[in-house]
């Protein structure tokens, strides 16, 4: 009896805390950095006459918002519209393949305005179910370059648009070899999916942008939450003289970058700026834009200036961009950072090429 | 010297990533030996990662966290035996339950925490701790006498446990429990009370490793980032067959494959990553067929005793 | 082995004693649902509009009730794996991965054989999708009986080999052309179940997997190989003394447990998916522990297990669309029911040994 006594009073005590914590978070709400200037609430008319604070948006996740990647990104894209437009902030976290189809329906048949599908996973149900309900605008998140290869991949449908920054890897790779001294550069993807694979794809591009004798490394680590195996993965390429690291695997890179702390060797954050994950090896983050990108759409249906088919936002429409320097620009030889200003200038205004 | 050197931090690799799974191996140890079949050490260690980076947050140490780890892993250690010992439920299942209460529960915990950033909290990690004159020894030094305080712990504990179990009064008490409960209970042990300290003790030790995983090797807390290092613990155990010694091996071992999966993809062999990321999970199974016999698991273990 | 024992005795007397746990499964899960509801109003969230919106979500329409028989039909599959295996005294904890496995053979059979008419190309990739599980089962089954290796690890890590496999098969060797989405070509149209309730997702794999149901109690309990298997689960060492071969039943049970779980994955491509892409189960191979638990292993159990757990899958949906609870607590809602469900079975256990105490005034032995 006394035991029972005692687990019930565990249990107990274990709610208790949960319900002071659960009350103390109400009060600090995080901010997202956002590019923007923020807009006026309200005052914007879309649809039907409608206010931007009434427009209804939902974003439909595979993953959690806090997998310190794709899907928090996402997140962050809703949260941005919630928090200037002051639209119910909606989403739904762990949907599965099979699943996306009857979500879309729940959400579409509640007349949402702008519902987005995160992930090019969900590419067939998205197309099926958009052209049953044509009055949503559906976003799905593509994340990936267009050329002659995946064109065909875009199914026209007037309410259906393929949303996404590219060539962030080109980006990404040309600090890395302005960073090196060694001349050697690893990018770690977490796994072979397209949303990873794309980013891979450029790196070496990138790297030999800015740096043509460097050696290029880019590889998988195989997992998106093992922040430990990353990490020795990242360590084992340092001890390789490899002096610049970064990957694209959810939670898993953060180790990547802690190795690289560890080493004293430079590191790149991606998808949020991740610089307080190792201060003293994050240069810079290189962060998808979609908060932005997403605001835009939003605007763009607020507007009636609704586009359909492939909407992908190059270096130049301000797709990707690059965190705060953090003090950095001060601790790193002074040539490097004006190098490194100049080729992301360079970048965003196309003078490097087309991307 | 650049071999050597690689030598020296390959092993160095090896042992850190050795310590959680040992620290848990030799909690699952103690269960087993009182005769539980525990295979929730994978949700243990995820409630104890997310608590010790709570503890070492909000009291400033990562010793508060490492305490804080320690009793989320005794309290999932209660109510394993509460459900398992005195209600006498099928331990499979309640040890599934477990992980899946400890990956969804710390999940939860996190994000009302902490909240959906993607900046982290600043916590107080474990600093690694070389052995002085130890730690001066070329390549010896590096690899083994440089390391955090839990990872001298973690193996530290390996000769401490083999002593408690093999030449103490107690630990053969607790054998024996798990030999024979229904005799032991006539030479005057009470089965129950042994199991549940040896669930709550064991439970501890396991936690030690889920907080070792996220403030000592890392610094931080993230969802389901003991990535089945649970798992490979509880097959350590049997591959060790259920002696410190044995597990300790078995848990170096198994991480040597992840260290030969670094040292593939560094030398750039064309190996899918999908095949490198099996690794340690097909040396565990080849490690049980090659190195397990059947007879040295407790006689008791997994059957529920009911005093009678 | 594994605590089983003790239990299977309990549960061969079907019947009131049956009926009285059904009556006390369905009592935990309303605890446990009590305890999520605490929780979830500790974290500040609305508990009765969550488990509203999660009634709805499962029984609200007739699309609701079909999402249900959706979730419920890879269940059923899964318990019935577990289930199996429990009967012989395993511990089959590779559902996931033979899952998969089934999955891969079902999709390959479904893709690569062409041509065929529907009445023979469905069975062709059910058979491929119960070997390909049936196979994977048998590794374990086979390391168990040859080298002592218990299948409680085995399976485990086998489910992370045949999940990265699949990664690569989806990824590589068998990935649609151009080659950019990681998922198969979709299979032949003659390989696709009909539907069942018109206008919803319901197909007609609840009405096979309802089939295997019964093929699954005729083997167990009205065949000779079945009753053998219940004999080896009950006590291995006494079947291997009166002269049954619990070798050659281990190797069969992992191989006909394997092949259940695998057809819950075949499932899911012809009726459901239509293709292989990575994460094709979230997670029905576990959910399949909880579903036979609740149904005390037992045929018409596991269909209310599977039930319950096909509910609770398609009105968590709900609930997080409605209510805005994070996923992570529809988790811990559902280990607390499998928690309370053990639980319970053995406080009615210990209840019903302390009547028959008083009644006979005799002690059972353990």
């Amino acid at each position: 009896m006394k035991k029972i006594l005692a687990l019930v009073m565990a249990m107990v005590m274990l709610l208790g805390t949960l319900a002071v914590v659960g009350c103390d978070k109400k009060e600090e709400e995080p901010s997202q950095p956002v590019t923007n200037a923020p807009t006026e609430p309200g005052g914007q008319e879309g649809p039907g006459g409608k206010e931007a604070a009434d427009m209804k948006v939902v974003a439909l996740l595979s993953g959690v918002i806090t997998d310190n990647g794709w899907n928090q990104i996402a997140y962050d894209s809703v949260k941005n519209l919630h928090d200037k437009y002051g639209i119910e902030l909606e989403y739904i976290e762990n949907i599965a393949v099979s699943d996306m189809a009857e979500y879309i329906r729940t959400y579409a048949e509640e007349n949402y305005d702008m519902v987005i599908i995160h992930g090019s996973q969900f590419k067939a149900s998205a197309e099926e179910l958009a052209v049953q309900y044509p009055d949503t605008k559906f976003c799905i998140s593509y994340g990936f370059r267009v050329d002659e290869n995946t064109a065909d991949q875009v199914v026209d449908i007037s309410n259906l648009a393929y949303v996404g920054p590219v060539n962030m890897g080109v980006l990404i790779g040309a600090i890395m070899g302005i960073l090196t001294d060694n001349n050697k550069v690893v990018f770690l993807g977490g796994q072979d999916i397209p949303a990873i694979t794309d980013i891979v794809s450029g790196i070496e591009e990138g790297v030999h942008l800015t740096n043509e004798g460097c050696q290029v490394t880019t590889d998988y680590l195989g997992t998106l939450t093992d922040a430990d195996l990353a990490k020795e993965r990242a360590l084992a390429f340092i001890n390789d003289g490899y002096d610049v690291v970064s990957a694209s695997a959810n939670s898993a890179q953060l180790g990547c970058l802690y190795a690289a702390e560890e080493k004293g060797v430079y590191a790149l954050g991606f998808n949020g700026d991740q610089y307080s994950i190792a201060p003293e090896a994050v240069v810079l983050s290189v962060m998808r834009n979609y908060p932005a990108i997403y605001e835009d759409v939003f605007n763009s249906i607020l507007d009636g200036k609704w586009q359909s088919g492939m909407v992908v936002y190059t270096l130049k429409d301000n797709g990707t961009i690059v965190s705060d320097w953090h003090g950095w620009d001060e601790k790193l030889p002074q040539e490097k950072v004006d190098r490194i200003k100049e080729v992301i200038e360079q970048l965003y205004e196309g003078k490097l090429g087309d991307y | 010297m650049g071999v050597l050197n690689s030598i020296s931090s390959y092993i160095a690799t090896d042992i850190r990533m050795a310590a959680p799974i040992l620290l848990a191996g030799l909690g699952l140890l103690l269960v087993n030996w009182s005769g539980l079949l525990y295979i929730g050490a994978e949700g243990t260690m995820l409630i104890s990662a997310f608590a010790a980076v709570a503890g070492s947050f909000y009291l400033g140490s990562v010793w508060a966290g490492l305490l804080f780890g320690m009793i989320a892993g005794a309290l999932f250690g209660l109510i394993f035996a509460f459900l398992t010992v005195t209600l006498r439920a099928n331990q499979t299942v309640v040890g599934v339950a477990l992980n899946v209460l400890g990956a969804s529960l710390s999940a939860t915990l996190n994000r009302v925490i902490f909240g959906v950033e993607t900046t982290i909290a600043k916590i107080d990690t474990f600093e690694t701790m070389a052995i002085p004159g130890l730690s001066k020894i070329p390549v010896i030094g590096p690899a083994f006498f440089n390391h955090m305080p839990i990872v001298y712990l973690a193996f530290l504990m390996v000769p401490l446990i083999s002593f408690f179990l093999f030449r103490t009064q107690q630990g053969l008490n607790l054998r024996s429990v798990g030999e024979n409960p229904r005799v032991s209970d006539t030479l005057g042990i009470n089965v129950y009370r042994t199991r549940y300290t040896a669930s709550i003790l064991g439970n501890m030790i396991i936690g030690i490793g889920g907080a070792f995983l996220s403030t000592g090797l890392l610094n931080f807390f993230t969802e389901d980032m003991v990535s089945g290092r649970g798992y490979i613990a509880l097959a350590a155990v049997i591959f060790g067959k259920y002696k410190p010694a044995g597990v300790m091996l078995a848990a170096m071992i198994f991480m040597a494959g992840n260290v030969v999966s670094n040292i593939l993809q560094v030398s750039g062999a064309a190996i899918p990553y999908t095949f490198l990321t099996m690794i340690p999970y097909v040396l565990t199974i080849v490690a049980l067929v090659v190195f397990a016999s059947r007879a040295v698991a407790p006689n008791a273990l997994g059957k529920p005793y009911k005093r009678g | 082995m594994i605590g089983i024992k003790k239990r299977g005795k309990k549960n061969n007397t079907q019947g009131k004693s049956g009926a009285q746990q059904v009556l006390v499964s369905f009592f935990a899960t309303v605890v446990a649902l009590l305890l999520g509801m605490l929780l979830i109003s500790a974290l500040g969230f609305d508990p009765v509009k969550a488990f509203s919106s999660m009634l709805i979500g499962s029984f609200g329409s007739l699309n609701a009730f079909a999402e249900t028989l959706v979730k419920m039909t890879p269940l059923i599959y899964t318990g019935m794996s577990f289930a199996l295996a429990s009967r012989c005294g395993l511990t089959n904890l590779g559902m996931e991965g033979q899952l998969y496995m089934g999955a891969l053979a079902g999709t390959a059979a479904g893709i690569y054989l062409t041509g065929l008419p529907a009445a023979i190309h469905i069975p062709l990739t059910m058979l491929a999708g119960f070997l390909g599980g049936g196979l994977w089962g048998l590794i374990a089954g086979s390391l168990k009986v040859r080298f002592g290796a218990s299948e409680i690890i085995t399976t485990v890590m086998l489910n992370t080999i045949a999940i990265n496999f699949i990664d690569y098969m989806v990824n590589g060797p068998m990935i649609e052309p151009p080659g950019i989405n990681c998922q198969t070509p979709p299979v032949q149209d003659s390989a696709i179940l009909g539907n069942l309730i018109p206008g919803t997702r319901a197909h007609m794999g609840f009405i096979i997997a309802l089939v295997f149901v019964l093929l699954f109690w005729l083997y167990l309990w009205r065949s000779k190989p079945g009753y053998e298997v219940r004999v080896s689960g009950l006590n291995m060492e006494a079947a291997r003394y009166s002269g049954i071969n619990t070798n050659k039943n281990i190797l069969l049970v992992m191989f006909l447990a394997g092949g259940l779980a695998g057809l819950a994955g075949w499932n899911e491509i012809v009726a459901v998916q239509i293709r292989m892409i990575p994460s094709v189960s979230p997670g029905y191979g576990f959910d399949g522990i909880a579903v036979s638990l609740v149904g005390n292993n037992a045929p018409l159990g596991i269909i209310i297990g599977a039930f319950l757990f096909g509910a609770f899958r398609a009105g968590g949906n709900r609930m997080q669309i409605m209510a805005k609870v994070p996923n992570a607590i529809v988790s811990v809602i559902q280990a607390l029911v499998i928690i309370t469900i053990v639980a319970s079975q053995m406080v009615l256990e210990k209840w019903n040994d302390r009547k028959l105490q008083q009644e006979s005034g005799s002690k059972e032995e353990v």
